[in-house]
């Protein structure tokens, strides 16, 4: 039996544990409820689950068949292959491009991608190194064969995957036929080389800048004239390599590149535009500037076209000198012909009276001193005249040693260097420009000169020449005047000697590099030929060939000795001037000559038709070639020619060196000519020899 | 806080001194369940009736209520482990059960109470072998969970030496404690 004590204490035990029970079973009613609750939730959530999975297997489905259809009709060639180089997978393209008709034939037939598709094996390997140590291949570019042997270029894009099926990672990528491309490539470079290769070619500087004016490319040309060359100058602003001033104020001239993209038009660069190269040299340019567009018309870039005018220039302003030169020479020649007409009466009645008066006679000193003065006012004329001509050499017969050593002690005058000339009696003559050969001899003594500083000695001489077939001279054969001019200064370079007769050419700080070059026209023009020798320290000697007279061969022309007194016959004088008219109108009649005048060509005919019709015809007509508002020499030569073809016709002007009086025997019939002014003895001497007495 | 934890003190206390001293413990708290003897394992139950039974319990056995704590942390994982097995697997080292530690409490603990506010764990293996352990809580029950790693080492048969590095009771954010393990097992 029990203690009534633990009987209590184990009903409580029973009670608290009753109720804990109780307290469980309401939890577990609870949590059941909740499990119930959450179950049919948790069924919700598995139909929806379901829904879900069917949804997305639709979906993924659907995908699959896109990425498939992606896969079969993409134009790249799309495949998986292993690293031993089998096609595992590829699509229709892929097959296509290398030219098998499906996927399965390429696979089946291809073992070894290396030696089966590339035309280089070695390109295979390489690819697979970049993918071993990358992971990945952008733009591999290769040829690969295709199946019926002819090559293609390849660009693929691969990487290195690893899938659960292979140990090894497998080649996943993506090819492209690039042979139309490469093609294209070929082309455009084939293209760019031409392109650079005529710019490089150009004759004119060309420079390429971007729209921030930073150059991008220049040519050989523009190189030279500003001293940058292409690879120093690509990315400088173009005014560091391309500076312009303006020539008059020396301001710089504004950056074209700045007004082309400002104006989006051609623009040309004003005058007078100096270029400074970088050692400072500077040049005349002229240029334009253009925007480069590109097909949509927006601007890319300028292109300056510019060359180099500064001789372009020179020779302009040369021209100018020259046509004023001519001009001031028409108006000179005009002055010297009105002053021939006055000297010719001057000059004439003073020999006349000179002849007319005792050498006792008081007044025949005075008249030869007047006779004096005249004469070198007709050499003062003769000045104005060889300075009035200009271009065509106007030749005419005469002796060269005179005009050698009148030119050679003009310029010799005053300066410390000696002369000696040389030349044999019977120094053939020539025909030739009295002035312009003149203006070659100076030229050359003026150089020798100039050589010489402290002096020295100009040995010129003349000699006969006759010109053998076979000859090293550039000239046709037949008989010449050399004449050649040596000095004894410090010479020429042998590498400068060729390009001494070249315009502009000059080694002196102040030359202008044209007075060889215009002896060398001159002596061109004559049909002759100029050359130059030099040792360097023994001095330079220049020989010029001029053709001798080939007509008569004679040598020096001597003027005929005038036999005034008892000539006969009438003689007709035309001249519009009175003056001249009854000048030699005397001398004539002194000379024994009855005379007529004329004051025109058509008065002169007039008189000598009728005189033809009478028992006592004109022994002769002296004609003023220059009649003006009247009928002038020439062409009353030709009427008189008509009326009788014997006349004996005299030609007469002021203009004594003029191509007419030059040719007036062979073009015109002039039987001779007489230059005014004249004296008495000339004219009788003229006279005699046009009658053939 | 959950029934469990009241019924493993009530179990440690009645074991310790009995069931009338347990009553007498009981009748010493003010505590807010009004009838603290019919506590069951899924129910919950004030904090604060767990502090108070635990400085009751302390005073009349003349401990400190860490070291009561400790001895209840220590003394429960035996009891732990006859009604849940399955989360003391035999061929597990204790390093491997503290690292289980969060999964065994988020997702196995909440299965049976929904709506248990369980501590946060994380676990460290240091290069020299040893364990840091962070335990975080805002009952600061860092002593019952120091009890618990020695009733692990007893339950493992496994030696090991522990040490509290911060403590959240001193403004730290988490209570970390250093285990050494002497089996020499890495």
């Amino acid at each position: 039996m029990s203690h009534p004590d633990e009987t209590g204490q184990f009903r409580k035990k029973i009670s608290i544990l009753q109720q804990k029970v109780s307290l469980l079973e309401t939890m577990v009613e609870d949590r059941t409820r909740e499990a119930y609750l959450y179950q049919v939730e948790l069924e919700r959530y598995q139909t929806q689950l379901e829904e879900l999975i069917e949804a997305r297997t639709l979906s993924l489905q659907q995908a699959e068949a896109r990425y498939r259809g992606l896969f079969e009709n993409a134009i790249e060639g799309i495949y998986q292959t292993s690293p031993t180089g089998k096609i595992l997978t590829c699509n229709p393209a892929f097959a296509r491009m290398l030219g098998y008709d499906s996927p399965s034939a390429i696979i089946n037939k291809v073992d070894d991608l290396a030696h089966d598709l590339y035309v280089n094996p070695a390109d295979r390997d390489r690819l697979l190194r970049i993918l071993h140590n990358k992971g990945k291949v952008h733009g591999f570019v290769a040829r690969l064969r295709r199946q019926d042997g002819s090559v293609i270029w390849v660009e693929s894009h691969c990487r290195l995957i690893q899938t659960a099926d292979s140990a090894e990672p497998l080649i996943e990528g993506m090819s492209i036929n690039i042979s139309r491309r490469k093609e294209a490539e070929e082309t455009l470079t084939t293209e760019k080389e031409r392109l650079a290769v005529t710019l490089q070619s150009i004759g004119d500087g060309v420079i390429c800048t971007d729209t921030e004016g930073r150059v991008t490319l220049l040519n050989l040309v523009t190189e030279n004239l500003t001293g940058w060359n292409d690879d120093e100058a690509r990315g400088l602003p173009l005014t560091e390599v391309f500076q312009i001033i303006n020539e008059q104020t020396r301001q710089p001239v504004e950056n074209p590149v700045i007004r082309v993209l400002r104006e989006g038009m051609t623009i040309g660069l004003a005058n007078h535009t100096i270029l400074i190269s970088r050692s400072g040299q500077e040049y005349a340019i002229a240029d334009s500037a253009a925007p480069i567009r590109c097909h949509t018309g927006e601007i890319l870039g300028v292109v300056l076209v510019f060359r180099d005018v500064t001789n372009q220039q020179r020779l302009e302003a040369e021209i100018q000198k020259i046509e004023k030169l001519e001009s001031v020479g028409v108006l000179a020649g005009g002055i010297a012909h009105d002053f021939n007409n006055i000297l010719t009466a001057v000059m004439g009645n003073l020999s006349l009276a000179l002849r007319l008066t005792d050498h006792d006679d008081q007044r025949h000193d005075l008249l030869a001193n007047a006779g004096k003065a005249a004469r070198r006012a007709i050499k003062l004329t003769r000045q104005l005249l060889t300075f009035a001509k200009g271009g065509e050499p106007v030749r005419e017969v005469a002796a060269i040693d005179e005009v050698i050593r009148e030119s050679a002690e003009f310029i010799l005058h005053g300066s410390n260097c000696s002369y000696s000339f040389e030349y044999p009696d019977d120094l053939w003559s020539a025909r030739f420009d009295r002035g312009q050969i003149s203006q070659v001899i100076q030229n050359l003594v003026l150089n020798a000169i100039q050589a010489m500083p402290a002096g020295g000695t100009i040995k010129i001489r003349c000699a006969n020449q006759e010109i053998e077939p076979g000859s090293a001279l550039p000239l046709p054969t037949g008989r010449y005047l050399s004449i050649s001019l040596r000095d004894n200064g410090p010479g020429i370079p042998l590498e400068q000697i060729g390009k001494i007769f070249d315009p502009y050419f000059t080694t002196k700080e102040a030359g202008n590099g044209l007075g060889l070059a215009i002896t060398h026209a001159i002596i061109k023009k004559h049909e002759g030929h100029i050359e130059a020798a030099s040792t360097l320290g023994a001095g330079v000697t220049f020989t010029i060939f001029l053709p001798a007279n080939q007509d008569t061969l004679e040598t020096k022309t001597t003027a005929q000795p005038g036999l005034e007194g008892h000539a006969s016959g009438r003689i007709l004088v035309m001249d519009n001037e009175e003056a001249v008219r009854k000048t030699c109108a005397s001398i004539l009649a002194y000379l024994g000559y009855q005379v007529e005048e004329a004051a025109d060509g058509r008065e002169a005919i007039a008189l000598y038709q009728a005189a033809l019709k009478t028992a006592t015809p004109f022994a002769a007509v002296i004609m003023d070639l220059t009649i003006p508002g009247g009928m002038g020499g020439i062409e009353a030569a030709l009427e008189l020619r008509q009326a009788d073809p014997t006349a004996i016709l005299l030609a007469s002007s002021g203009y004594s060196h003029d191509q007419v009086m030059a040719n007036c025997h062979h073009t015109y019939g002039f039987n001779g000519a007489i230059g005014k002014p004249y004296q008495v003895n000339e004219l009788a001497s003229a006279l005699r020899l046009a009658l053939g007495r | 806080m959950k029934g469990l934890i009241f019924n493993l003190l009530e179990e440690f206390l009645v074991a310790r001194c009995g069931e009338t001293e347990y009553d007498l413990i009981l009748t010493n708290c003010q505590l807010i369940t009004a009838e603290p003897t019919l506590m069951v394992g899924p129910g919950s139950y004030p904090d604060q009736d767990f502090t108070a039974i635990i400085a009751s319990a302390a005073k009349r056995l003349g401990l400190g209520a860490d070291e009561l704590l400790h001895e209840v942390g220590r003394a429960a994982i035996p009891r732990l482990v006859s009604r849940y097995p399955q989360f003391f697997s035999p061929s597990k080292h204790p390093r491997d059960f503290f690292a289980s530690l969060n999964f065994i409490h988020h997702l196995e603990v909440k299965k049976l109470y929904k709506d248990a506010e369980l501590p946060r764990f994380r676990c460290e293996n240091k290069a020299d072998g040893s364990l840091l352990i962070s335990y975080i809580s805002g009952r600061g029950l860092c002593h019952l969970f120091s009890g618990l790693i020695s009733g692990v080492a007893d339950h493992y048969q496994t030696p090991l030496s522990q040490r509290q590095l911060a403590c959240i009771c001193d403004g730290q954010p988490e209570c970390l404690f250093e285990i050494r393990f002497n089996d020499n097992v890495p």
